[in-house]
């Protein structure tokens, strides 16, 4: 049973990271669907297979030869249901990501702003170059706070 | 003498306490807060002074008191301190001019200051005098190295203390980037001493020769000793390094004094002195410091006769010293080095307080600027006097014992009488450089003090009693250590790192040659001040092209060279495209695969297929998944996707059948059609798919991921499902027969997940409760905005 599950879990992996690629949210979704799909046979496989195996129902505690490996299965479990709750997560994400920024290609969505960065405490902290102007009006964020290097002096 | 083993800890520690003390009692004692610093000192000096007098009568000058507390014990480190004469030596040095720089700054570090900035400074420095003194008492390398990072991050922040000003910023910059860099390499260093000899201990290493004859046995011993030498080098500022120290300059005078004159400077010669005994026979030792030793002697008196600012004068002078008892080092010639250090300590440290003085005054550091001072400050005059004369090397002061017994020394010294060619080209390159030095003194004296006052200095009057007192200790200590000559032999002898020195130095000399050499100086520094002009026009000529700053410009050019390929590295990097990231963990995860299999040596030729267990609904539901993956991923529609993916569930269920579970294949089908309704309803408010058009090379990129990622996985399968890697033992066996014996359940999936597990299922529940509100979270935030 190996080779035919083997290969289609390579073949769910394998579409499953086409779609992580592409420039739409939904589909990159839906990879992740299909990677935790694979992830659950994959594991399934590991427990190993053959015809006569029964389900892991116990009658008798000390007769279980025959009966399927219970681990996998549990774990599976337990991985189906995180993997909802994380699609799920995801999927509400993308939701507000479009509501946002009204698109759903991650590559139109706008780049961390490097004068933001490079401004506040570094440069104007340290020299003391703003100085603390009463034009501004109270509350307003734009103003920084004055920086201690001014009352240093 | 009872045993005070115990203080040797507390030497270190009291300051670093006192440190704390300072910043957190300084915004309220503001300029006070300098009588901390002051007792912390006087306490770590005298502690220093007991262990040494304790040293003198017990078992003797080479060992020395040992204090160990295990710190990583698996890897050899431990707080190990010693107390040698040569490390009590440099803990007297640092604690003695620290009580004279605490009480200097007590008067000098202004009253405009916030208090909580003054108290930020006198923490800094005490936690400096602290991590010095660590350096001066380690007896672990590791631990030695980490007090001498602590030294370059306070000097760090005590040379940006005026941080508004750039230039301060970029010197404390440097100086930090060339010290802390200089350390790190140092580090590495240490660590292939400890790996070769298995011992961190430089007590140990000193006292076991076969440990030092393994290490320069070691194919590693050069590498070990550039590392170390490196980190000397940097902090000691010696030649290509020398630039960082008169950038270190805009620090406010009792740092410069403190760090850049008396103490911090001399580390790197104290690790060199420490690093003679294990590296000394070496073969790269002496050629490696007697040249960088001796370019730096030169070179700094060079450009101390050239510079015009007052303290940049003296710090090129200190690059100088440090140079000379770095080609010392070189020599073997150890017997010198406390003699050099204490002379060099007592004089510039005057010279620096007397600059700051002045500056203070006069409001300028150009001694160009400068003149005629002495009728306004008497004391000060005298006190530069003293001391420059120190400097100059003229009888009677201690500075003639020790350039007389540098020459002594140089002309004895049996590494040079083995190479006579060299030998009179070092003698007669000191001899210049000791002039130049010499021509320095008489301008500081002249400069400053005598010819004509310039108009704007009127208002120049004499400083406080407590500005030029500490100067004056110092002053006195150039002149009685000079005059009390027997005293300096004894202590010369007492506190060198050679332990078992001979030197006798004397005001009237024995031999002829080294006084006349003495002589020639005078007569060489004599005429160089005469002919300054014209020495300087020569200069000029020299360096019309390099402008005396190439190391600098070298540096900070290798500075924004890494800063630059750093940015754009990780522009490229970090570009902040999902497919980017996403590619990047998926090709890693097929490279990592590859390369494992590749190293541990399994091909494919080691899987082996088992066609006979096989089941024809099996198959049928692997070919129709195959399809619906397919159709999935070529999906253009909305819809066609949420159909199709839950086609790819449900098809994923039955296979769970064929694997005879059925407790998730009611899971998987309660929640696929959950995920169906879900993921409809979201997609509903979303746009439809767009018809992508992607360039040639970027489908080509995504389809060769894609393919290598589905054929590693599959071969991956494969090779696990193999009998040599199958795993054939059942590892919930123990689960299957203890389910209904003890979860009381014959389902052992079920009791697993309620009983076995249960608070890992209890973690499942609560992750599906912060993801619904997460989800509420998401959805509501909007409404609000609107």
């Amino acid at each position: 049973m190996e080779l035919p599950l083997a290969l289609v879990i390579g073949f769910l992996f394998a579409c499953g990271t086409y779609a992580i690629l592409r420039p739409n949210l939904i589909r990159v979704v839906l990879g992740f669907g299909m990677y935790s799909n694979a992830v659950n046979l994959l594991m399934i496989v590991c427990g190993g297979y053959a015809k006569s195996t029964a389900a892991p129902f116990v009658a008798d505690a000390k007769q279980t030869a025959g009966l399927m490996d219970p681990l996998p299965p549990d774990i599976i479990l337990t991985a189906i249901v995180i993997s909802f709750a994380v699609g799920a997560l995801f999927l509400i994400v993308c939701y507000r990501v479009y509501l946002d920024h009204g698109t759903d290609n991650p590559e139109e969505l706008p780049q961390d702003d490097p004068a933001e960065e490079a401004g506040g405490i570094g440069f104007f902290g340290a020299g003391g170059y703003v100085a603390p102007s009463s034009g501004h009006e109270p509350g307003s964020h734009a103003s920084p706070s004055t920086p201690h290097a001014m009352k240093a002096v | 003498m009872t045993d005070q083993t115990h203080l040797l800890p507390w030497i270190v520690f009291v300051p670093f306490a006192a440190a704390l003390l300072a910043l957190w009692i300084g915004r309220w004692l503001g300029r006070r807060t300098g009588v901390l610093m002051v007792l912390a000192a006087a306490a770590s000096f005298a502690m220093s002074v007991m262990l040494f007098v304790g040293g003198l009568g017990g078992e003797g000058i080479s060992g020395g008191a040992r204090y160990f507390v295990p710190w990583m014990p698996a890897m050899n480190i431990g707080l190990g301190f010693r107390g040698d004469p040569f490390g009590l030596f440099f803990a007297l040095l640092v604690s003695g001019i620290g009580i004279l720089v605490g009480i200097y700054s007590l008067n000098y570090i202004g009253a405009d200051l916030r208090p909580a900035r003054v108290g930020r400074y006198y923490a800094a420095l005490i936690a400096f005098m602290g991590s010095m003194l660590g350096v001066a008492l380690a007896d672990d390398l590791m631990l030695l190295f980490v007090f001498w990072e602590i030294t370059s991050v306070t000097s760090f922040l005590l040379i940006g203390f005026w941080y508004e000003r750039d230039i301060a910023r970029r010197g404390a910059m440097t100086a930090l980037q060339v010290t802390a860099l200089g350390g790190l390499v140092m580090m590495v260093g240490f660590i292939v001493v400890g790996v070769v000899t298995g011992t961190f201990s430089i007590s140990e290493l000193t006292g076991d020769p076969q440990k030092i004859q393994k290490l320069l046995d070691s194919p590693l011993a050069l590498t070990a000793l550039a590392l170390i030498l490196a980190g000397a080098f940097t902090k000691s500022a010696q030649v290509p390094f020398h630039f960082w120290l008169p950038g270190a300059m805009v620090a406010p005078t009792p740092v410069s004094t403190y760090l850049h004159a008396a103490t911090m400077v001399k580390a790197g010669i104290f690790l060199v002195g420490r690093m003679l005994p294990v590296f000394g026979n070496h073969p790269a030792w002496t050629p490696v410091l007697v040249t960088v030793g001796l370019a730096t002697f030169v070179l700094g008196a060079y450009q101390a006769v050239r510079e015009t600012d007052l303290k940049g004068i003296l710090a090129r002078s200190t690059v100088s010293t440090l140079g000379m008892v770095m080609m010392v080092y070189g020599l073997k010639a150890a017997d010198q080095d406390a003699l050099q250090i204490l002379n060099h300590a007592a004089y510039k440290g005057g010279l620096f307080l007397v600059a700051g003085i002045i500056e203070h005054a006069a409001h300028t550091r150009d001694i160009r600027k400068l003149g005629g001072l002495r009728k306004d400050m008497p004391i000060t005059f005298w006190l530069c006097v003293l001391t420059a004369l120190s400097m100059a090397g003229v009888p009677p002061f201690f500075g003639f014992l020790a350039k007389e017994s540098l020459y002594g020394a140089l002309l004895a010294n049996a590494e040079l009488a083995a190479h006579p060619q060299a030998r009179w080209l070092v003698i007669g390159l000191c001899v210049l450089a000791n002039a130049c030095i010499f021509a320095v003194a008489c301008r500081l004296i002249f400069g400053i003090f005598l010819g004509k006052k310039p108009a704007d200095l009127d208002h120049v009057h004499e400083a406080a009693p407590g500005l030029w007192a500490p100067a004056a200790v110092l002053a006195t200590l150039a002149v009685a250590l000079g005059l009390a000559y027997p005293l300096t032999s004894w202590l010369a002898n007492h506190l060198s790192s050679a332990g078992d020195g001979h030197l006798h130095v004397s005001l009237w000399p024995e031999h002829w040659e080294p006084l006349t050499l003495s002589a020639l100086t005078m007569v060489l520094g004599l005429a160089i001040y005469k002919g300054r002009t014209l020495v300087a026009q020569l200069a000029h000529l020299l360096d019309k092209r390099a402008h005396g700053n190439g190391a600098q410009q070298a540096w900070d050019g290798g500075m924004a060279l890494a800063t630059w390929a750093g940015e754009t590295f990780s522009a490229r990097w970090q570009s902040g495209s999902l497919r980017w990231y996403l590619g990047a963990v998926m090709s890693a995860l097929v490279g990592l695969v590859v390369y494992g299999l590749y190293r541990v040596g399994i091909g494919l030729a080691e899987i082996q297929v088992n066609l006979r267990e096989m089941s024809w609904y099996g198959l049928a539901l692997c070919v129709l998944l195959g399809m619906a993956t397919w159709i999935l991923a070529t999906a253009r529609t909305r819809l066609g996707a949420a159909i199709t993916t839950t086609a790819v569930g449900f098809l994923v269920s039955l296979l769970f059948v064929v694997y005879r579970s059925p407790d998730i294949l009611l899971t998987q089908i309660l929640i696929e059609t959950v995920s169906t309704i879900f993921f409809l309803l979201v997609v509903y408010f979303m746009p439809p798919f767009k018809r992508e058009h992607p360039s040639p090379p970027r489908k080509l990129v995504n389809l060769g991921i894609s393919a290598a990622v589905g054929v590693t996985i599959t071969v991956l399968l494969l090779l696990c499902m193999s009998p040599p890697y199958r795993e054939l033992h059942n590892l919930g066996a123990g689960y299957l027969s203890r389910s209904l014996a003890e979860g009381g359940g014959a389902n052992a999936v079920n009791v697993i997940i309620v009983d076995i597990r249960a608070m890992d299922t209890n973690g499942e529940i609560t992750v599906l409760v912060v993801v619904g509100l997460c989800v509420y979270g998401l959805l509501r935030a909007r409404r609000r905005a609107a």
